[in-house]
Parts: structure tokens; sequence; C-alpha cells
């Protein structure tokens, strides 16, 4: 393996001048990590994946409030109330839902929220 | 023969290889489970042959690995935090399972695992299990937070905590869904759009035929890029809602 441009020989004298450029290129691949990092959050563009995405959110959560409502139901015997507020609240988580989803890649705070990352080294 | 043969549902259909009863349950060694394994094995191959070396200066095998590997932890990094990463083994296996069942799933007779709910329920179901798991291990009965969001009025906090649970409780149902419909969809697309060209050919004859299945012929022709940039996004979107679930296990009341 040859490193073009570098040198193996060990040579003391040059020492400082070594740190400075490992410095600088440590800084280097921080900027590059982060730039990388960010790029990492992709979106789904295709129309059908986003399309898909608000469906599946929205169902979910109508589905689950319903299936709560009626297991309510036949647990407490509250007959329709229970499977008219589930699907009400359903509904209602359902529509939050697909406002997260919809705000997730807009403004990009995925992982805004997350305490602050210690200083990493690998 | 043709018929079957056009039919856009009969890709997905289930056939038993080896037959295998444990009781009254029916373990047999289906397509299905074939086209896993296979999964599993490509993997194991890949893996293996890319860190062989272990070569400083990365070979080409090695170096796509080692893209794999920076890839996930970087989504892993970004979007559950460093202390995230102790999660990574289990998200790197969740992404390249699903890129491969789905890339696999892209080449012509093969059978697309994860266009069946119940393996994407599976794989999201061990996600929950995991974030409830390891956020009531972790934390308690302080992994409530996770229900109870901040900043809200004391008058409608019952009722936001309750959409929250709610909204919690369809994560597996919505992270499965997703996966499984746009692999679904796009194969069923993709069949239909193929077999217009055929049944052109069949209805008007040879030349008014080929006349007529310009149109479907080109739109299976873009729909198949467009069907691999699915089956990333698919993996990758997979992999990064299940790091932001395992934030919230992570750090419970914090959205």
């Amino acid at each position: 393996m040859a490193f073009e441009g570098y040198s193996v020989t060990k040579d003391t004298s040059s020492r400082p001048t070594d740190d400075a450029a490992l410095k600088a290129l440590g800084d280097k691949l921080k900027a590059r990590q982060k730039s990388i990092e960010t790029a990492a959050i992709v979106e789904d563009k295709s129309g059908m994946g986003q399309g898909l995405k608000y469906a599946s959110e929205f169902t979910a959560a109508t589905l689950v409030g319903a299936a709560l409502g009626y297991g309510a139901d036949t647990f407490l015997g509250t007959a329709p109330w229970g499977l008219l507020v589930g699907l009400f609240l359903g509904f209602t988580a359902g529509v939050r839902n697909v406002i997260r989803a919809a705000r997730e890649g807009l403004d990009g705070d995925l992982g805004k929220d997350l305490p602050d990352m210690p200083e990493e080294q690998e | 023969m043709i018929r079957a043969g056009l039919d856009p549902i009969a890709q997905f259909k289930i056939y038993k290889l080896a037959e295998l009863k444990v009781g009254k349950y029916d373990l047999s060694f289906t397509n299905a489970s074939f086209m896993m394994l296979l999964a599993v094995a490509l993997i194991g191959l890949w893996m293996f042959f890319g860190t062989r070396k272990r070569e400083l200066v990365p070979g080409r095998s090695q170096s796509f690995v080692e893209v794999t590997y920076e890839f996930v932890a970087g989504l892993v990094r970004s979007s559950a935090g460093v202390d995230g990463l102790k999660f990574f083994p289990f998200v790197f296996s969740l992404f390249v399972f699903i890129l491969f069942a789905n890339m696999l799933g892209m080449i012509p007779i093969f059978f697309t695992t994860t266009s069946h709910i119940i393996v994407t329920f599976t794989l999201a179901m061990m996600v929950m299990a995991l974030v409830v798991g390891y956020g009531v291990f972790k934390h308690g009965f302080k992994f409530l937070k996770v229900f109870v969001p901040s900043g809200i009025p004391m008058a409608i906090l019952p009722f936001v905590t309750l959409l929250e649970i709610i909204s919690f409780l369809s994560r597996p149902i919505s992270l499965s869904v997703r996966l499984w419909a746009n692999m679904l969809a796009g194969h069923i697309l993709l069949k239909l759009f193929a077999g217009f060209c055929i049944m052109m050919v069949a209805g008007f004859g040879l030349f008014p035929g080929i006349l007529g299945a310009i149109i479907p012929f080109g739109l299976t022709f873009a729909l198949i890029p467009l069907e691999f940039l699915v089956a990333f996004v698919q993996a990758y979107v997979f992999a990064l809602l299940t790091s932001v679930y395992l934030s919230d296990a992570l750090h419970p009341g914090h959205h």
C-alpha cells in the first residue's frame, strides 16, 4: 500500500507541522461527516410512497381506535358507545399522525429533539 | 394457461416445497421460507467475503460493506442519538434483510417475501417489542412519559394522552403496512402493465398489437427503475422509523 504524498519515515523535527496538518485533516473529516449525515435523510419522494405513507398512518390509527372501542364494548357492555367514541378518537389520532408524518421531512426536525450529543470519536 | 399468466395476484401465491407438521401446526417449508433463507444466505456470503480480508484500504467488496455499515450507522446516529448505536446491530440486520428481500423480489419469477403483510408485521412487532421491552427495562414507569407530550395545557392533557396511546399502538400497523403496500402495489402494477402488452398482441394480432403495446411497454420500462428505488427507499424508511421509535425508548418524554 502506497500513500502518495505521505512519507512514513519517523521524522521528529517536523512534529508541530504534522500536528497542525492532522488537526486540519480532522476538522475537514468532521465537516465532511456532518454533510454526509444530513444527506442521509433521503425522503420517500415517489408519489405512491407518499400516498401510502399518509394512508397507512391514518388508517392504522383509525383501526386501532375502533378496535379499542370495540374491545371496551365487549368487556364493559356499553354497546354502541365504545365503538363510536373509539372511532372518533382513532380518527383524531389518525389526523395527528398524518400531520406529524407531513412535518417530519419538511423542516428537517428529525433528531432535533434528542439530548445534546457528546463529542464523539470513532 | 394464459389467463393464469396474466393474473397479477398469482405471483404472491404461497406453495409448499416440503411438508412439515408439528402437532396441529403447519410448519411446511414454503417458497416464502425459501426466499427468506436465500436472502439471509446471500447476506451472509456478502458479509463474509466483504470482511474476509480486512484491509486498511478496502477493496471493492469490502468498501461496499463499509458503505452500508456507515450508511446505517449514520442513520441511527442522526435519528436515535449516539446512545442509540447500541441498537445498531438490530437496525442493520433489519435494513439489510428488508433490502435483500425487496431486491430479490425484483428478479423475475422470484417471490417477494415483503409483499406479505405477515412478514412485515412480524418485523414491525419485533421493533415494537424491543421498544417497549427496553423502555420499561431502562426507565420503568417513566417510560409512560412517551404518552404524555410536554407543553400541553392541563385541560386537554388526558385527551391528548389518549390520542398518543392510540397513535403509539398504531405504529406497528402503519410501519408494516407501508412496506407491504409499497411492495404489493408496485409488483401488481408492473405485472398489470406487462400483461397489457401480451393482451394487446393476443387481441389485435401481431402488428397492430405491437403498435398498441408501445405505451404499456414504455410504462413497464419506466416502472422498473422506480421499483428498484422503492425497494431501497422502503428498506431505508423501515430502518429510519425503527430508529426513531427506538429513540423514544431511549429518551421518553423528549418529543
